[in-house]
């Protein structure tokens, strides 16, 4: 297994009070496997794939559960040997490229500099790869010498990406990696994932709001809402038969091309604000199948036909 | 555009703005109240040879003429004659006292650079501790003390008490290093004399300081608000992400984005640096252009007070230039 998450808690703790933005998250990740996270705003998602690298910002902190890469312990890590895994182990491809490169460093090397920090290389051995890796994300290795600001949206997500297989890790966590680019240039970036899924071997967690997305792209998608993971299966079992009311309700919401005059379906009501949230199951204030149950008591995690669910109608 | 392309568009840009310099200088001397003749010969002299003085002076020809005369005086270098001073060349007075004030502005600019990164970086990258909250403290106090006061502080303790350093001039005498630039430091070092070196250096120490601590304030406020803002921003995430030592995510990133404001506020502290220099040099006795000028204007020297002006706005405006040229060398968004 190359990644194991148990029972993981990640709480801010704010002038306001304590959100708790990852509450009891577990699940594991096979290599070459792409898993989707899909939640709202504020579900906890960015915060779950900042937890794997021990990179929660302050005043966030993992307050308990494990979290093991290739069988070791990251949560109890010195920053010392997080610093060796970040980048060599396990990448980040963040949402923005336009503010993910330094806007004052040359492309090359920002990559250049990445790999020497991990690995034992002259900057010459260093600069021939980075110009290798360049080639292989579709980037002419004449733009080594360009500054982010000289290249497009996608071209700088491909420079990210470039930067986050330089060293070949087990793991990519892209975090919204298509949101700030159009619709062609994200067909292209998925695609690129999914190569270096097929080719090197590369497990990914695809964290987005995009269900549609991730249903196109993922093996398994684990759906956020309010710091829970309220359901993890399959894909295609997600597709054809949601378990959780939530995961249900958000399928029924992406729009069908095929249909003329569909209204766009949405679910009525908001999030909760993680402050306060409501007891019981968090959903409940906006699920169709509440009990009376789910308004008091917090539903436990179930395990159904191989797939994970939390909610009373399995409890 | 490139590089040199940005640097030629700078440099030409140069030449309008101290046109309209010079321009706002003649005006200005020539609507303010008061006769410069007058000035020179007193109230009770005949009509008649005030006449002829205006004439010597060129001043009975019309504005237009004058400004074209003037003009074409800068362009040959010359900034006119003292009207008093034994009628020397007002270039050559300026060229008498003008280094002294460099040295000691480039001495105050080193200081205050140096405390206030040191002071906002520490500020910057403990925001919100201890730390942090004694550099704020640090910064408002140093703003608000008054020159001439904590000069002479350090003049007893450094000087009175301990014996450490001079308490005023530039040099020990005799020591005078041959003039090559006039900054006696650098000239010490052209001509490898090394006891003109440590006097020049030693006479240095106080007046910097003094004139360099007061205004490090504003550069720890400024760095500590302008790293905050950099290390908040996802490229230096990224870095952690990807396993840069912290060091390196600090100097090779983070600072660098950091003192982007930064270096257009240093450019115009060095011109408020050369103003400032006037209180310290008074409480120094320090031959510069401070107590000169003030010296000057009391006796009224119309042309010494227009050439100093003119020097010092196309002084400013060639450090203006520098610190572009540098901001275009660290930023590549500027120079495309």
């Amino acid at each position: 297994m190359l990644l194991e998450v148990d029972d993981l808690h990640v709480h801010y703790f704010t002038k306001r009070g304590v959100v708790r933005a990852v509450e009891g998250v577990s699940f594991n990740l096979d290599e070459a496997e792409i898993l989707g996270i899909v939640g709202e705003s504020g579900s906890g998602k960015s915060t779950l794939g900042l937890a794997i690298m021990n990179l929660v910002p302050s005043p966030g902190r993992i307050v308990s559960g494990s979290i093991r890469l290739n069988g070791k312990e990251i949560t109890r890590m010195s920053e010392k040997e997080l610093r060796r895994i970040r980048g060599k182990e396990v990448a980040m491809v963040f949402q923005d490229p336009m503010t993910s490169l330094d806007p004052l460093m040359r492309i090359g090397d920002q990559i250049v500099e990445t790999i020497l920090a991990h690995e034992d290389m002259t900057k010459e051995e260093a600069k021939r790869r980075a110009m290798e890796l360049l080639e292989e994300v579709g980037i002419s290795r004449d733009r080594f010498n360009d500054y982010p600001h000289q290249l497009s949206g996608g071209m700088r997500q491909r420079v990210m990406i470039a930067m986050a297989v330089s060293l070949n890790p087990k793991l990519i966590i892209a975090d919204e990696p298509t949101t700030a680019l159009d619709v062609i240039v994200q067909d292209q970036i998925m695609d690129l994932f999914t190569e270096l899924r097929d080719e090197h071997g590369v497990a990914i967690i695809l964290i987005s709001h995009d269900l549609a997305l991730e249903l196109e792209v993922s093996d398994r998608i684990g759906v956020m809402y309010a710091g829970w993971l309220m359901e993890l299966s399959k894909a295609e079992d997600l597709m054809k038969r949601p378990l959780n009311p939530y995961a249900r309700e958000l399928l029924k919401a992406i729009p069908n091309v095929e249909l003329e005059d569909q209204k766009l379906i949405s679910i009525p009501g908001s999030p909760p604000d993680l402050h306060s949230p409501p007891p019981g199951c968090r959903f409940h204030p906006r699920c169709p199948d509440a009990k009376p149950v789910c308004s008091r008591e917090e539903p436990p995690t179930k395990v159904v036909d191989g797939r994970l669910v939390k909610c009373w109608l399995y409890g | 555009m490139s590089l040199r392309a940005y640097v030629i568009t700078r440099i030409l840009m140069t030449i309008p703005m101290i046109l309209i310099l010079l321009t706002l200088v003649f005006l200005v001397m020539r609507v303010l109240p008061g006769n410069p003749v007058i000035a020179i010969v007193g109230m009770k002299a005949s009509p008649q040879y005030i006449k002829k003085l205006e004439h010597q002076l060129g001043l009975d020809k019309p504005l237009w003429l004058q400004y074209v005369d003037y003009l074409g005086n800068l362009l040959r270098g010359d900034l006119g004659r003292s009207m008093i001073w034994g009628k020397r060349p007002v270039i050559q007075e300026i060229m008498d006292h003008f280094p002294a004030t460099l040295e000691l502005t480039i001495g105050g600019f080193l200081v205050s650079v140096i405390l206030g990164l040191a002071t906002g970086m520490v500020a910057g990258i403990r925001s919100g501790g201890k730390l942090d909250a004694s550099m704020r403290i640090y910064s408002i106090t140093v703003y608000s003390l008054f020159i001439p006061l904590l000069g002479m502080m350090l003049q007893l303790v450094f000087g009175v008490w301990l014996h450490l350093l001079p308490v005023g001039g530039r040099i020990d005498p005799g020591l005078e290093p041959p003039a090559i630039t006039g900054l006696y430091v650098l000239d010490s070092l052209l001509a490898l004399k090394l006891d003109s070196l440590t006097s020049a250096l030693a006479h240095l120490v106080l007046p910097s300081f003094t004139l360099g601590l007061v205004l490090s304030g504003i550069y720890t406020r400024l760095v500590r608000s302008s790293l905050m803002e950099v290390l908040g921003q996802d490229f230096i995430r990224a870095c952690k992400a990807r396993g840069l030592p912290g060091r390196a995510i600090l100097f090779r990133h983070a600072l660098k984005n950091a003192l982007i404001p930064i270096l257009t506020m240093m450019g115009l502290q060095f011109a408020l640096l050369l103003a400032g220099a006037v209180l310290t040099e008074t409480t120094f006795s320090w031959p510069g252009m401070g107590t000169f000028l003030v010296e000057r204007i009391t006796y009224r020297d119309f042309t010494t007070i227009q050439g100093s002006i003119v020097f010092y706005a196309l002084f400013v405006a060639l450090v203006s230039l520098v610190v572009d040229l540098v901001y275009a060398y660290v930023d590549p968004r500027i120079r495309y």
